[in-house]
């Protein structure tokens, strides 16, 4: 029929929440967001962020021979930068990957200490709050004069300043890129190298719904998986018509209920990566992420999760001015370690 | 008898369609002029258009549905439906004369087939909603009392057109036949049929739905005096 159950969905939300009824998880995370001291939901203090960035850094260098940054505070970048918060705690090779990209392609990026969050609770709250977590995020990005809005893999966060910076982000609001765009452009513009089937993995693609149900990315991520994998298989069905992974709505952040979301909610999702027979299922969204994750975990599957850029920090080839050990000079260097 | 038949396909068949298709109109209208308004009050005016329209054939056809019985069942119901009524010799015979226009019209074997295949799948449909749990929970009685009605248009119909198999004398299913269709017009635009107008605009009125005025959520704290109020 069309019906859009999302939309039903979320204008009953707004109503509970109006009236009081609203997860006290939902509570303590925008409350942080908007009136906290560190303007995120996982209350992660802008120094503690510095120093994971620094650490990734450093961590990147040693285990990967690449040199890549994170900036802070940069004026008049071109792009902001907004994953789901949650990726400076949980999922670091995505990070890494994120800032290989963007050293690699010498992108113009920052990250803003005073917002650096792009998850949107708002979304399960009321337009109140979804309004002011966007001009919050669209105010980051004026105060650092930059001109786009880039949010790192997350769905949720990419969908919500897709739909919604353009009502809320005022005049002239900054158009919003996802970073898998990003790269897909700078890679087909020949900016990025990537090597071909440099993952001997079987790997397959879970669709966000945030991003794919409307159609926005599916194609992107495939064509990078389909050149760097050497074994890149399908779910069926897939795309727009994907499964849920079972964590959607917000439900992924109710522990309690883990049981439930991962062996009845997630069960379809289970039973479409076993048959696929991958060893990696690529996820790119920090809600998908845990999901299916936890999905893999409790129904027996040896899967393991990751996001596109933890495969495309395995996979890029890197310029010369990236390499801790630039190509040829592994070569001194041993002669003159003899 | 002949006076029931005369009063069925006469004056109730013409308020029933009258009804109908006023019903139908006002509904149209209305659910456009309720876009127009959305569209007006919202910040962001940039409608995707072109993947309204491809959300749209695709709710429309029956490709992309994953539920094999039902889609099978729907199309088959769906065909019979709404073909037979409009281009069946017998029923076009009955209106040409007033209208004398150039018409397309299925011969009897065409009709009978659509028909039974209505039938089949309007019986596969009720059971479903009456035998599976989780679509007896969504549906009301309402829900299964349209489709009963369409099965006994469908089946007195077909019985209309075949004396030799009908439970009943040919005339009375004629008046039968009659009667039950011109409630099913009549409720055409005051029940779930009116999806057959408003289901195409679903997706447009979604996709306007989710471009919100920026100031809504402020003028819903305002009129509950939570303007300042802390998360």
């Amino acid at each position: 029929m069309g019906i859009d159950h999302g939309l039903i969905t979320r204008l009953g939300r707004w109503i509970l929440a109006e009236v009081g009824i609203t997860p006290k998880a939902l509570v303590v995370a925008t409350r942080e967001q908007l009136e906290g001291d560190t303007h995120n939901t996982s209350a992660i203090p802008a120094p503690a962020m510095k120093d994971t960035c620094e650490f990734l850094e450093e961590d990147c260098a040693d285990e990967h021979g690449l040199k890549i940054q994170f900036p802070m505070d940069v004026e008049g970048a071109e792009y902001v930068f907004f994953p789901a918060v949650s990726d400076y705690l949980l999922e670091p090779d995505t990070l890494m990957g994120n800032a290989a990209v963007m050293k690699a392609t010498g992108g113009s990026w920052t990250i803003g200490t005073q917002n650096f969050d792009g998850i949107n609770y708002g979304l399960f709250y009321s337009d109140r709050m979804l309004g002011r977590i966007v001009s919050a995020e669209v105010d980051e990005v004026r105060r650092l004069k930059a001109r786009k809005i880039l949010i790192g893999e997350c769905g949720h966060a990419s969908r919500s300043a897709k739909a919604f910076v353009p009502t809320f982000g005022g005049d002239h609001p900054p158009p919003v890129v996802n970073i898998m765009e990003y790269t897909y452009d700078q890679w087909k513009a020949g900016k990025l190298k990537l090597k071909a089937s440099v993952i001997k993995e079987r790997v397959t693609y879970h669709d966000p719904c945030n991003i794919a149900r409307s159609g926005w990315i599916t194609e992107q991520p495939r064509e990078i998986l389909r050149h760097i994998c050497a074994d890149f298989v399908e779910m069926t069905p897939n795309r727009r018509d994907n499964y849920c992974c079972g964590g959607g709505g917000g439900t992924v952040s109710i522990d309690e209920i883990r049981k439930f979301r991962t062996t009845v909610g997630g069960k379809t999702k289970a039973d479409q990566i076993r048959r696929t027979g991958a060893a990696i299922c690529v996820a790119p969204c920090a809600n998908c992420k845990k999901q299916v994750a936890e999905v893999c975990q409790d129904n027996g599957l040896d899967v393991r999760v990751c996001g596109l850029h933890d495969l495309i920090l395995r996979a890029i080839d890197a310029p010369d001015f990236m390499r801790v050990d630039p190509v040829g000079a592994g070569a001194e260097t041993s002669a003159e370690g003899a | 008898m002949d006076a029931w038949i005369a009063l069925a396909r006469g004056p109730l068949f013409r308020v029933a369609l009258a009804a109908c298709l006023l019903g139908l109109v006002y509904h149209v209208v209305n659910t456009l002029w309720m876009i127009r308004q959305s569209h007006q009050r919202s910040t962001d005016k940039d409608l995707p258009l072109g993947t309204v329209a491809a959300t749209t054939l695709g709710h429309l056809l029956p490709f992309r549905q994953r539920r094999p019985i039902q889609t099978i069942a729907g199309v088959a119901f769906h065909a019979g439906i709404l073909l037979v009524p409009v281009f069946y010799v017998g029923h076009v015979t009955l209106w040409q004369p007033s209208f004398p226009i150039p018409w397309p019209t299925m011969g009897p074997a065409v009709s009978d087939a659509l028909s039974l295949a209505a039938l089949a799948g309007l019986a596969a449909l009720v059971l479903w909603r009456l035998l599976v749990r989780t679509s007896r929970e969504l549906s009301t009685a309402a829900d299964v009392a349209v489709l009963l009605l369409l099965l006994a248009v469908t089946a007195s119909g077909y019985w209309a057109a075949h004396p030799a198999a009908s439970p009943a004398a040919p005339r009375t299913m004629l008046l039968v036949h009659m009667l039950a269709a011109n409630l099913a017009l009549f409720l055409t635009p005051l029940t779930k049929i009116v999806h057959c107008v408003l289901a195409p605009l679903n997706p447009l009125v979604s996709e306007v739905a989710w471009h919100f005025p920026a100031e809504s959520g402020a003028h819903v704290a305002l009129a509950l005096g939570k303007e300042n109020e802390p998360v």
